[in-house]
């Protein structure tokens, strides 16, 4: 086995971290899609009419029970198909992992909101406001607080789950990983370079949502 | 007092009845056959070993829980009656929600609102469900603070208070709605013991003031001295029931006499009575 060839980095750094940007939006985009729909879903499985709740929970455990690849891999086939359009792998991939972020969410707020719903949504129904009354004064503003640390412990996960958009093609930092490994036969190099960059922006992103939480979660008893 | 929604006859004789309501939770049988009537004006203790079926009851009265037999009534209307484990309800939801704020709750763990201030904590309800422009909501919660002694905390956030005070806000929270009923959970349960005057002392007060109160209560002092009416309470079995000097001091049941001395013995600071106990 030949030395650590330094060169290879020197060269290829730059490439792949070209790839940092595609790797947040995929992970942003997934964040975003999983909170937009967790947060209903989690409510709906609470409230709704029967039928209703018994969708969502099909929905939950079928992204809860696959592999991420495999959704990320039949929604890369089936989107075109059902849009009829070429949409870039890049929409499949984070619509993906964004599906699936949201049944974890989705349970994960669900407990938030039985949590504080038995005794303070308990209280509020008692003063006479409605569900939603409760609802919306109540629990969602604490469990909003609550989420924030999960929230931000999701947006790691998900950035590495994000990888997983290189197997359709989307030149993420893993899919530029290969790239370099393919045309300089450099793996240890050229997957070294991968794993520095996701450190990088994992830890960068970690720092952020620590800053973040310390301004926005007030001490809640 | 229509102008909520709920509109009853809040002199009715009784205020609240119960007739033959029952209760379950899977196989547990939480209420059985129970009876009560409540005057207005007039402080009813519940008392009765964990598990009596205390709360179970004051939940059946807001409608918090369903009954699957019997009937209550508040104010002179039947608002759910129940067959055979299938209840109807007298009342739509908008109107449950209305009736709701006539009767004021307070629980043994408080259950303030962790995220808003004293003051937002009583305003709330005001502003919300009443409808109440913000100055008068919160005027209302002043007032409502300086009845409990609490005018002073309306800025500080619940966690900064002691369990003592923050059952006093919850008080005030209840009051804030104007109720016709106060319905107690153990109010003083959670408490430490040198807080548990502060909380009996208002609810002493409020009777003086002719709140109509329900409360399940260990406190056997308030039962002598403030209630009209005590129920005693085992298996989810009204035991016994009679004014509170009757029912405290010439138990007519074996089951009453037990509990009582239990729970005497206890209050007997220094062990007055240290004879073991038989049973
Ligand atoms: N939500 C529930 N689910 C299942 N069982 C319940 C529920 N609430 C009450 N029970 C049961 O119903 C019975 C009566 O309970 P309840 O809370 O009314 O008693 P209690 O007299 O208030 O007791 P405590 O002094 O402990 O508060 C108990 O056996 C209890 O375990
Ligand atoms: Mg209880």
């Amino acid at each position: 086995m030949n030395a650590f060839d330094w060169s290879v980095i020197g060269q290829y750094a730059g490439y792949v971290a070209a790839g940092i940007p595609i790797t947040l939006l995929v992970s942003a985009g997934a964040v975003v899609i999983g909170i937009v729909l967790g947060v209903p879903i989690a409510i709906l499985r609470l409230r709704a009419w029967a039928p209703v709740r018994w969708l969502l929970l099909g929905y939950v455990e079928l992204f809860r029970n696959t592999p991420v690849l495999v959704q990320v891999v039949w929604f890369y086939y089936v989107l075109p198909v059902l849009t009829g359009g070429n949409l870039p792998p890049v929409w499949a991939g984070t619509l993906a992992i964004g599906l699936n972020t949201s049944a974890y969410i989705a349970e994960a707020v669900r407990g938030g909101i039985v949590g504080i719903a038995s005794g303070q949504g308990e209280a509020a129904r008692c003063i006479g406001m409605s569900y939603w009354q409760s609802m919306r004064w109540i629990i969602l503003p604490q469990t909003s607080r609550r989420m924030l640390v999960p929230f931000a412990n999701t947006f790691v996960v998900v950035i590495k789950e994000s990888a997983l958009v290189s197997y359709i093609g989307v030149l993420d930092i893993l899919h530029r990983g290969d790239v370099v490994q393919v045309s300089t036969f450099k793996p240890l190099e050229a997957y070294t370079l991968v794993a520095v960059f996701f450190l990088i922006v994992i830890t960068a992103v970690t720092q952020l949502m620590r800053f973040m939480e310390k301004r926005w979660s007030p001490a809640v008893d | 007092m229509s102008e909520r929604g709920f509109d009853a006859n809040w002199s009715a004789q009784p205020l609240i009845e119960m007739q033959g309501v029952q209760l379950s939770f899977g196989s547990v049988q939480a209420l059985r056959d129970v009876d009560l009537a409540v005057r207005p004006h007039e402080v009813t203790a519940l008392i009765g070993p964990s598990g009596s079926g205390k709360s179970s009851l004051l939940r059946c009265i807001n409608l918090m829980a369903f009954p699957a037999a019997g009937s209550v009534r508040v104010g002179g209307r039947e608002t759910v009656r129940a067959v055979d484990g299938k209840h109807e309800f007298l009342l739509g939801e908008p109107e449950r929600n209305q009736l709701r704020t006539h009767l004021g709750m307070v629980f043994q763990h408080f259950n303030l609102y962790p995220h808003l201030s004293v003051l937002r904590n009583v305003a709330l309800g005001p502003a919300v469900v009443l409808g109440h422009s913000r100055e008068d909501a919160q005027d209302e919660a002043r007032l409502q603070l300086s009845r409990v002694g609490l005018a002073h905390k309306a800025d500080a956030m619940p966690r900064e208070l002691s369990g003592g005070q923050k059952q006093r806000v919850a008080i005030a929270r209840a009051l804030a709605m104007r109720p016709q009923v106060m319905l107690f959970d153990e109010a003083t349960s959670a408490l430490d013991p040198e807080m548990v005057g502060e909380v009996v002392d208002i609810m002493r007060q409020l009777a003086d003031e002719g709140m109509t109160m329900i409360a399940a209560t260990h406190e056997m002092d308030f039962a002598r001295e403030v209630a009209h009416q005590v129920v005693f309470m085992a298996d989810g079995q009204v035991v016994e029931t009679g004014p509170a000097r009757q029912v405290l001091e010439q138990p007519q049941h074996a089951r009453t006499r037990q509990f009582l001395d239990r729970v005497l013995r206890h209050a007997a600071v220094g062990g007055v009575d240290p004879a073991p106990s038989s049973s």
